[in-house]
């Protein structure tokens, strides 16, 4: 999200918005929401339905989905399709960060490297923006486990060979393909809505310390999309445009130009790519290229990814405060465990400036912004 | 000779976290796997076996692997953590018995949150008249 303030204005208010974003968005393992049970009826809704069950309800405006990959609603998922006991993981858990290296960041804007492609996304030097890292929760873990189950059985039925179970697969057009794939979408529409309400709890987060009326603090969205999910899209394989089912994992979208997914006001410079980095050091604003499509099927990398096993890191931390080094840092980060911060020091992720550098320069998607660190709230 | 066989070591390389959890029998290695699982999410020590839970677990794929998801399922929609288990396995299927209570943040930290008990590498080996189980878990 962007925002129409500046560093400065932010100042003396940063450790306020940290400590109530913390208190108004629920973080942390199996975080849940008391104040919001979800009835069977309203969770069928939101498999369906996506961001857009989030906005009808209040949380947000109508023009936010404009700026969702698939206008925060993957229309070809089936509800009936995931199982009960995925239901029961999901209906408390709407609206929560839950844990592991999900965040939410307030940052600011300390580099432009692309000043069309930045005029295109609204951004700015010095501009102040929150990046929220969360998605399907415990609802898309057991969809996840349920279609393994089916899977495995699968894919003795269809005669695959597999080097490892976790591989399981079956023909995309078959029935258990057919029926996963609108699983996959329902956990999806799921991840949206679990997003839109807290990009919603976000500007009342800033409304609330800025004494701002709504609105007024310019906490629009810049871009939300998914990773680590398969999608139906049109590419060109051997000179001809063909339709295939593209798993992007440890990656994500990075449309040309001129494509008709990329939202109308970003179409002249391709989709936005935000590539988080760790809390310590910075985060990225890329856009997509025409090279990706012709490349790697319009992907690029979502992250600087780890460089330290979660074990490593805590070892390595045993003793230090991990919160008052990146205090040191002029980062305030507040965390539901102590455990998580130390798995997610910065020195346990590579560097990713040098992880966008090498993005930019293979052409699979081009540097428009640096984001630095202010404060991040983390499960 | 008298030894007390070790129950698991945790396997913690840069991509992977999990286990690898030893048992006499089939049982054993069930209720092992148990502790294992529950030793990454939180200090199993401070659990008290105040309440009981049981469950079944079965289906296609590797019973093992669906048993560890299922009480997981379970931790995840209740908050119940297991401090001893005991088990029985009839043909396809497995039950649990499990003693332990539910969460509570005051007595209780939290190590991390375990997604999903994979496939991944997944095998039980016979080694030295022991069974040995591989288990990888997504974090």
């Amino acid at each position: 999200m962007r925002s129409v303030l500046s560093a400065q204005e932010i100042g003396g208010k940063l450790h306020d918005i940290i400590d109530r974003l913390f208190i108004n968005i629920p973080s942390g393992v199996g975080s849940r929401r008391k104040d919001l049970r979800l009835g069977r009826k309203d969770l069928e809704r939101v498999l369906a339905k996506g961001a857009r069950w989030a906005i009808e309800q209040g949380y947000g405006t109508e023009s936010d989905v404009r700026y969702i990959e698939d206008n925060g609603q993957i229309p070809f998922a089936d509800p009936d399709n995931v199982s009960e006991k995925a239901y029961e993981r999901g209906k408390d858990q709407l609206g929560t960060l839950g844990s592991g290296n999900h965040f939410v960041e307030v940052g600011h804007i300390t580099e432009i490297y692309d000043e069309k492609a930045a005029g295109a996304f609204g951004l700015f030097k010095g501009q102040v923006t929150v990046m929220v890292h969360t998605g399907s929760r415990g609802l898309g873990y057991q969809v996840c486990d349920d279609y393994i189950r089916q899977m495995i059985k699968a894919s003795e039925k269809y005669g695959i060979v597999l080097a490892d179970r976790q591989l399981c697969c079956a023909p995309f057009g078959s029935p258990e393909g057919q029926r996963y794939f609108s699983a996959m979408a329902a956990a999806a529409n799921y991840a949206f809505a679990n997003r839109q309400m807290i990009t919603h709890w976000v500007r009342e987060t800033f409304e609330q310390v800025f004494h701002a009326g709504a609105g007024k603090l310019g906490l629009s969205l810049v871009y939300d999309v998914c990773h680590n999910i398969a999608k139906l899209e049109r590419h060109v394989v051997g000179g001809k445009e063909t339709q295939l089912c593209v798993h992007r994992k440890g990656a994500t979208r990075s449309f040309a130009p001129g494509d008709l997914a990329v939202p109308e006001e970003y179409r002249k410079v391709g989709q936005p790519v935000l590539v988080p980095g760790d809390m310590g050091r910075a985060s990225y604003v890329l856009c997509g290229t025409e090279r990706a499509m012709d490349e790697t099927f319009g992907s690029t990398c979502h992250g600087a990814g780890r460089m330290m096993s979660r074990g490593e890191a805590l070892r390595r931390t045993k003793g230090r405060s991990v919160q008052r080094e990146l205090e040191e840092r002029n980062v305030y980060v507040r965390a539901a465990s102590r455990g998580t911060l130390g798995e997610e020091m910065p020195e346990a992720y590579k560097d990713v400036s040098k992880v966008v550098q090498v993005v930019h320069a293979a052409g699979i998607s081009r540097l428009v912004a640096k984001i630095v660190p202010l404060g991040a709230i983390k499960g | 000779m008298s030894y007390i066989m070790e129950r698991y070591r945790i396997i913690d390389h840069e991509a992977d976290t999990g286990f690898e959890v030893y048992g006499g029998t089939m049982e054993e290695l069930f209720q092992n796997g148990v502790c294992a699982l529950f030793s990454l999410i939180t200090d199993t020590e401070a659990v008290r076996p105040l309440e009981e839970k049981r469950i079944e677990a079965g289906g296609n794929g590797e019973l093992f692997v669906n048993f560890l998801n299922d009480i997981l399922y379970l931790w995840d929609t209740t908050q119940f953590i297991p401090n001893t288990v005991s088990v029985r396995i009839k043909g396809q299927n497995a039950e649990g018995l499990l003693k332990g209570e539910f969460f509570d943040p005051a007595r209780h930290a939290i190590r991390q949150e375990v997604k999903a008990v994979t496939y991944h590498k997944f095998r039980i080996v016979e080694e030295q008249g022991a069974l040995k189980a591989t288990i990888i878990v997504d974090v």
